[in-house]
Formats: C-alpha cells, structure tokens, sequence
C-alpha cells in the first residue's frame, strides 16, 4: 500500500480537539441536570472549554483548507450529499450556541427556560458533531472507514476524552471564571451520593474497549481492499496502536477504574489515580483518532 | 444530451506515456500533477511473466464519489455527465480527493508552474534557468495554452485541487480530447455512450470491456479493451 495523505496531522487536531469540546459539553450538560450541588464549579467549567476546543479544532481545520477564507460558502453553497457540508452547518450551529450557553452560566442566568432550551439546543448539536466526526470518515468509502463502526467509535471516543478532562480540572481544583458562590457551594457539599465518574469511566472504558477490538475483528474479517488497509496500519503503526489505543488508552483506564469499584462502590477514584488514567484517557484518544485518520488514506492498487 | 465516455485499447497501447505529456501542454497542467497518467504492473514467475501498462484518468463516474463529498458544489456533473470542478467555489478541503477510489484528483499545495520562476538553473552553468527562459520567451508560462482557459481556469492557483476535465473546451468545438488525438497508437477512443452508433459502443460491443475498481459502485466511464 502506497502513502498518499492529502490530511495530515491538522485533521487529527481537528477531530481531536472537536471530540474533547462535543464530550465535555455533553457531560457538563448531564452534571448541570443530574447533580448541580456536587458539580456546579466543573460543570461550569465545562460549559466554558466547550465551545475553546470546538473552536480550536475549526482553527486547525481552516489552517488545512487551501482556501480558508470561502469556507463559510459551505453555507451558501451546501451539498446535502456532502457530509462535510453538513459539518460546516453543525459546528457553525453548536459553536453559536455553546458560546451563549457559557455567557449565561458566567452570568449565573441558569433557571430560565432560555437556558435550558440552550441545553437542549446544545446537546443535540454535540451529538451531530460527535457523529459527524465519524460518518464523515465512513462517507469517504475508504476501506478502513468504510462500515458504520466508526462512528459509534469516534463518538465514544470523544465522550471518554471529555470525561477525562473534566476528571482532570476537578481534581485539580481548576476554576477559572467560576464565581466565588458557586465555588463555596460546591465545597459544602460533601455528599458522596450522585454522578459517579469512576463508575461512567469504568462502563465508557469497557464498551469503547469493546468497539475497538470488535471494529478491529470486523476488519480483518472483511474484503481484500480493507484487509489490506488494516495490515497497512498495524505494519505502520502497531506498536502505538496496541500500547496507546488498547493499553494505556482503554484497558488501563478500565482495570483502574474497576479496581476504584471493588475498592469503595459509593466513592470516586483517589486524586492521583484520576489524573494518571484521565491523562492516559486522552493520550489514548488523541493517538487512536490520529492513527485512524492518517492509515486511513493510505492508496491501494488499481486493479480491474 | 451526450453522454461521454472513453475506451482504451490496451493491446494497442505501446505505453509511450504520449498522453501524460500531451495532456499536460494541453491544459497547463504543473510538472507534479497528471491528469493523464498509468500505472504499471508485473505479475507472474519467468518465463510465464505478464507486464500491464494501465493508462489512467478521471472515470468521470455516472455516480461520481468526488460529486458526493464536495461540500460546496465546486465538483459537479454537467450535461454532458462529465465530472468538472468549479475552480471559483473550491475551498480546497480535499474531500474529493479522499473519496475518489482513482486518486486522479490533485491539489495545488504551492503557486503552481514554479520552475519558470526559479532562477537556478537545472544543471549549473549547463543549461538556463525556468526563469530565464520564459524571460527569453516573453511569457510568464512558455508553452501555455490560452484555449484551456474558455471553459475552465487556464492555471488551477495555489489552494484548490484540479482534474482532468475530458478536454471540455476541445468537445465543446467538435473535437476530441486531446490525449485521444495525441495517442501514436490510436488506442484512445471518445465517444456518446448514448448513441448506439458512436465508436466507443461499437468497441464495447465488440471486445468487450473491464472497469477500475468497478465494486465500488461508481460507475466508471473509462472503459479498458483487450486487456
């Protein structure tokens, strides 16, 4: 199989940084609905380093375009085939939305129904990001994202990645832009009770484990083209795939996490075990997205 | 309307490469881009050994993959079911690029038809500099074709991606695309798959035909003869 690129490492970034912002949003939405005493600080934070990430990612997506200026006439020029057309629609919506959703929780305006329309506005573009990401692989009809496993990948991908940063901020105590009342609110509450993030890391670990060797099964069970392309991406990339993706990525994170479980059912993870896996979580996100999307180019023979 | 396609005797095909080059003078294509070009392969242990030379270009697909992914619009189907790019409304995503099973789409990542402004010259105090000859000449680009630029952008600039276009202009004069005429073999015919009569069908009819990657479901309209 020959190397032909025509995205290289700023597509990664892309869907990287976008799944990171789609995945906090998520989860800062679900902290915010289910269990607001415990998490208001982080689930602010959230709402805050949503819309920077999907941001960032639009920035590296327009610094791959070759015409980055006309890249709002995917408005005016839609193609309803063009999954990529259906993107520029997503991410202009979600980032409008995800910016006033910030501007209200910074404000504290979060009891009126304006903000939960914008809640519910907003998870539903974060869903149609975090699939996008993957149909947009799969629309291709390249062999090794050809099939609508990738899809639910990328999402839960994204979905892990987001819950990792967050579990980072919290542990960190990281409040930036958090008023002071919301800060000692969430200090009074010690209840143990609530949204639990070992067991959502234990349970996201395992399915996503599961996708990945499944999806991985799948094609080197499938046709000669995508049998080619997946041999092409272990040849080249085995090593970072079995100990990022697999190891470090999913099954650590899955047994830590499990081990937090047995340990104490009712309690999260200690500081440092939550850092060390969310870290892992992430680097094991950005390197799966990252080596999907660059074997996946690779060019196979012509043939009758 | 016509409905375009190609049919490329193989047994006639000496493998010349006249067709990459032609096509090149033809439509101020840049030295790293084909528009027309081929591949070839080896199969087979001596003294049973079987060498293909496989000329390739836009399939110009019924169900044409870069039509699909295009998110402006910029690659479309035109009368004629050719498959053209807009060079105006493409933001250079490369989509097109990634969804065409052929990889005949290419992207301009730099100003294109540089050499004629380097100054160094190909072999030192051997030969001139581009820059110096197309100076001599008196043209920015020597060689350039002014009948490229009726029907679509005469040089494809920096940022966006380019493709055989089935010589449109010259089809839109009566004529042949020009790697069909340039071909010393004669093993490249046009024609109006639409018309029963047209010689591409006759050919068809005739031998019989093989498809690139015809599982992919694009329908290809570049059509392989005598294999």
């Amino acid at each position: 199989m020959e190397w032909h690129a025509p995205w290289d490492i700023r597509i990664a970034l892309d869907l990287f940084l976008g799944g990171l912002g789609v995945g906090v949003f998520i989860i800062s939405v679900l902290l915010n609905v289910s269990d607001k005493e415990r998490n208001s600080k982080i689930s602010l934070m959230g709402s805050y380093l949503a819309p920077l990430l999907v941001g960032g990612g639009v920035l590296f997506l327009l610094s791959e375009l070759g015409r980055p200026e006309r890249f709002l006439s995917t408005l005016y020029n839609f193609n309803p085939q063009s999954v990529t057309s259906w993107g520029g629609l997503f991410q202009i919506g979600f980032m409008i939305i995800a910016l006033v959703y910030a501007w209200q929780n910074f404000k504290g305006k979060t009891n009126d129904s304006t903000f939960r329309t914008l809640q519910g506005l907003g998870l539903l573009f974060a869903i149609l990001i975090g699939v996008y990401h993957g149909l947009l692989l799969a629309s291709l009809g390249r062999p090794l994202w050809g099939g609508g496993m990738i899809i639910a990948l990328f999402l839960g991908s994204s979905l892990f990645g987001g819950i990792a940063l967050l579990v980072i901020l919290k542990e960190l105590g990281i409040s930036i832009g958090v008023p002071a009342q919301v800060r000692s609110e969430t200090a009074a509450t010690s209840s143990n009770k609530g949204f639990n993030f070992t067991v959502l890391f234990f349970i996201i670990s395992a399915v996503e484990l599961v996708l990945v060797l499944g999806w991985q099964f799948a094609l080197y069970r499938s046709g000669t083209d995508t049998l080619a392309a997946v041999n092409s991406m272990m040849e080249s990339f085995g090593g970072l795939w079995v100990g990022l993706v697999i190891i470090a990525g999913l099954l650590i994170p899955l047994l830590g996490s499990l081990f937090a479980i047995i340990k104490d059912k009712n309690s999260e993870m200690s500081k440092g075990l939550a850092i060390i896996l969310s870290a892992l979580v992430i680097v094991g996100s950005y390197t799966f997205k990252h080596i999907v999307i660059i074997a996946g180019q690779g060019t196979l023979p012509l043939i009758f | 309307m016509a409905r375009y396609a190609m049919v490329i005797d193989l047994h006639k095909c000496v493998g010349c490469g006249a067709c990459d080059i032609t096509c090149k003078n033809e439509n101020n294509v840049d030295r790293d881009i084909f528009w027309a070009h081929h591949f070839t392969r080896t199969a087979g242990v001596f003294p049973n050994v079987k060498y293909e030379h496989v000329p390739t270009l836009c399939n110009h697909c019924d169900n044409a993959a870069c039509v699909k992914a295009c998110p402006t619009k910029a690659m479309y189907k035109d009368d004629k079911r050719l498959t053209l790019h807009d060079p105006d409304k493409c933001i250079g995503c490369k989509s097109c690029m990634q969804a065409c099973p052929y990889d005949v789409i290419s992207f301009n990542a730099k100003e294109p038809h540089g050499f004629w402004r380097d100054g160094n010259p190909v072999i030192p105090e051997g030969t001139a500099s581009g820059k110096e000859t197309a100076e001599g000449l008196g043209q920015k680009i020597p060689y350039y074709n002014p009948e490229r630029a009726t029907t679509y952008a005469g040089i494809r600039p920096k940022g966006i991606v380019e493709k055989c276009t089935f010589c449109d202009h010259r089809l839109a004069k009566g004529e042949e695309p020009y790697c069909v005429f340039s071909c010393p073999a004669g093993a490249r015919t046009a024609g109006d798959l639409d018309d029963p009569t047209s010689q591409v069908n006759l050919l068809l009819a005739q031998y019989g035909y093989k498809q690139l990657k015809p599982h992919v479901g694009t329908k290809p309209k570049v059509y392989y003869i005598r294999y």
